[in-house]
């Protein structure tokens, strides 16, 4: 486990913790053993249930655990097999509400439990699927809006509580704008969360490209995913204008705090959309910008590693470098790898390829 | 740095693993005194430490290795591998360990179990294969029957699910693309599918997230280019500057204190020593980084009483940070002497990977 203190050698040798550790596992493999021979005979009864929540919560990521409640409301709730649209609404709310109690407290003991996110996206796609938007479905949608984030004020990093809501945006057709006003708020609570600007570089491009995300209607949802991943060719339709608006963004939380990497990452990628713009002018707009930009926070800090990065590179661009621009971006290079010495193999390959 | 690297005493939750819940340490004092202080690898420390940890009585009787049932196969792999790559597989039984993986395969799915009656995934399906290829047992289970089960979890779109219930992850792309090539069934799959989901999983940084739109994080990058290296070593589907972005972010990963975090702004660990490295090594840039001052950083989280490696200083030490402790060390190659070379794609032994591809 992480963060977890080491015990001296002399505490772990003593009797009495040997004796608490094997009485613990003892219990926990008595409560294992429970839910696995419930799962292999098929059985399904409340208490056995009632003992896989408790497993769920004491370790969420005990798989068979999750994929033994799965089956249970299957053939406690749908025998038939029939489509489950087709059953009494009350029926499935509470069937999804049981299921993301459990998932929620196991949450609560680990938020960054693959099973029990994962338990909850099952939950949703099985038992609620289209019909999320009406009474008394849209109950259920709306505390899931809550808790994620609930957790994304908890953690505001944590990249599973990030992707749960990638999925909620998704599943219920929000607009990509939504989502960019949504990473805009973090990053201006907080410069560092380097969550929110990734969160920023996903949903830009679909500002551009597609109107909505998700929606449930197959096509669009191919459209989003398709503009989701910042490398894919939407990306590179971002227009200059929008590109020099990103420039202060990036710019205010770098000047702010020089030696946090997130904005200089998301600098780099917006550096590099710039660099693929085909109007000439267009490109050099964005690029003086970078230049002016990473010059200024070196004005303030002249050993500002990530400046000094963005702005040799900025010169470096393949495209656009002068002989005098090159040859600035190789001191830069030769600065850095003084200054940054952990990383100098990097920087004295990047100045011989120039 | 973040501005909780700061302050004392705050446990920060940090935890970002590839595969989740380290294996539990070993809690029992059945060590004597360190026999080999003096700033080195403490391989003798670390073999007794791995063997104790893989004993069934240490699974019944250790809570947090009972615990850990729900990946004890992975647990199995993480300890044998680094046993290997110190070369004291000798402390293991292994015909024991053989006849358990095998007793975990489904005979309907073909897949494997994290533990005797635990539900197949792909997760565990690699381990188990990992587990036999290090000791060259492939013949004890049924290769058909589990290479079917990989390719079984291929969807329309060439991502791979987990098991049955559909969780979908670049984590499980790599596993069986891995797990397929280690079966000599890579046939059985669309590569060039799955190749077009995992580069549809990369992001702004050059890394790859969990799912299209998935952050990115260092043992995510690992998956995504270390399942790319494996369907072409030159990785050929990426352009120059994508692999220029990768690296640069991957070397920005090496903190000041040598180690390194899994993704921005955030603690360093010592596992991602194997997913950073690993990665760059793919990418052939093991020169970007500080190796030595990782070595220390790696070093400088060893237990010195009872063996096993942590995720930081004096924290307590687990199987999976101790296996990628090693690893990386084995990359930076600064210790020769006592640690095996180690295959960056496969995450075994350069021997066992030689041996399989070649036959």
């Amino acid at each position: 486990m992480h963060g977890r203190r080491r015990v001296s050698a002399s505490l772990a040798s003593s009797p009495e913790f040997l004796e608490q550790s094997a009485a613990k596992a003892k219990s926990y493999r008595a409560l294992l053993g429970a839910v696995l021979q419930a799962s292999a005979a098929k059985s399904y009864l409340d208490k056995q249930i009632a003992l896989s929540a408790k497993l769920c919560e004491l370790n969420p990521e005990a798989a068979t655990s999750w994929n033994y409640r799965k089956r249970a409301t299957l053939a406690n709730h749908n025998s038939e097999n029939t489509p489950i649209g087709e059953l009494p609404a009350d029926l499935r709310v509470s069937v999804a509400e049981a299921e993301l109690t459990v998932s929620e407290a196991a949450l609560k003991r680990n938020p960054k439990s693959y099973c029990a996110w994962y338990h909850r996206r099952w939950v949703l796609d099985t038992w609620i699927g289209k019909d999320f938007a009406v009474k008394p479905f849209d109950a259920v949608l709306e505390r899931e809006c809550t808790l994620t984030e609930q957790f994304l004020s908890l953690d505001p990093r944590n990249f599973h509580g990030w992707g749960y809501r990638r999925y909620l945006a998704e599943f219920v057709g929000e607009t990509p704008e939504t989502e960019l006003a949504f990473s805009r708020r973090l990053i201006e609570r907080d410069l560092s969360n380097y969550s929110a600007w990734h969160h920023r570089s996903a949903v830009l491009p679909a500002c551009h490209g597609s109107a909505a995300i998700g929606g449930g209607d197959a096509e669009s949802e191919s459209r989003w995913r398709g503009t989701m991943g910042a490398m894919s060719a939407a990306a590179t339709h971002i227009p200059a204008d929008t590109l020099l608006e990103e420039q202060d963004l990036w710019f205010q939380a770098a000047v702010t705090e020089p030696a946090d990497q997130a904005a200089w990452v998301y600098a780099r990628w917006v550096s590099g959309l710039g660099s693929r713009l085909e109007d000439p002018e267009a490109r050099a707009r964005v690029r003086e910008k970078d230049v002016k930009q990473a010059r200024e926070v070196l004005a303030l800090e002249p050993d500002a590693t990530w400046a000094l990065v963005h702005l040799a590179n900025a010169l470096a661009a393949p495209l656009d470098a002068s002989e005098a621009d090159r040859e600035e971006a190789r001191r830069l290079y030769a600065q850095l790898a003084e200054v940054d010495v952990d990383r100098s193999g990097m920087y004295e390959e990047w100045a011989r390829t120039l | 740095m973040a501005s909780h690297q700061h302050l004392p005493n705050v446990v920060v939750d940090d935890d970002d693993d590839l595969v989740l819940a380290a294996a539990g340490g070993i809690r029992g004092g059945l060590m004597g005194s360190s026999q080999q202080l003096g700033g080195g690898l403490l391989v003798d420390l670390h073999a007794s430490y791995l063997a104790t940890s893989a004993s069934v009585e240490a699974s019944t009787t250790v809570f947090e290795l009972a615990a850990a049932s729900h990946l004890r196969m992975s647990g199995a792999y993480w300890g044998l591998c680094a046993l290997s790559l110190i070369r004291k597989t000798n402390a293991m039984d292994i015909n024991a360990l053989v006849e358990w993986v095998a007793s975990c395969q489904h005979s309907d799915s073909g897949g494997f179990g994290a533990d005797t009656n635990h539900d197949a995934h792909i997760l565990y399906t690699l381990s188990a294969v990992q587990i036999l290829a290090i000791v060259d047992r492939m013949d004890a289970i049924d290769v058909k029957a589990a290479a079917d089960y990989v390719a079984a979890r291929q969807c329309a779109d060439g991502s791979f699910t987990g098991d049955e219930w559909g969780e979908r992850d670049t984590r499980f792309s790599y596993c069986a693309v891995s797990c397929l090539a280690l079966l000599g069934r890579l046939d059985a799959i669309d590569v060039d599918a799955a190749t077009t989901h995992v580069m549809s999983c990369m992001n702004f940084d050059g890394g790859f997230g969990c799912v299209p739109g998935g952050e990115s994080h260092a043992g995510q990058v690992f998956t995504g280019v270390g399942a790319l290296s494996i369907i072409d070593p030159q990785l050929r589907m990426l352009s120059e500057a994508q692999k220029r972005t990768m690296a640069a972010w991957l070397a920005e990963r090496q903190t000041s204190k040598g180690g390194f975090n899994g993704r921005p702004e955030k603690l360093p660990d010592v596992c991602y020593s194997w997913w950073v490295l690993s990665a760059l090594a793919c990418l052939g840039k093991l020169h970007y980084i500080d190796g030595s001052k990782l070595r220390a950083f790696v070093l400088g989280c060893q237990n010195d009483e009872r063996g096993g490696i942590s995720d930081r200083p004096d924290d307590e030490a687990d199987v999976y940070h101790t296996f990628f402790g090693i690893a990386g060390l084995s990359l930076l190659g600064l210790d020769t002497d006592v640690v095996d070379a180690v295959d960056a794609r496969f995450a075994l032994p350069e021997k066992v990977v030689e041996r399989i591809l070649l036959r």
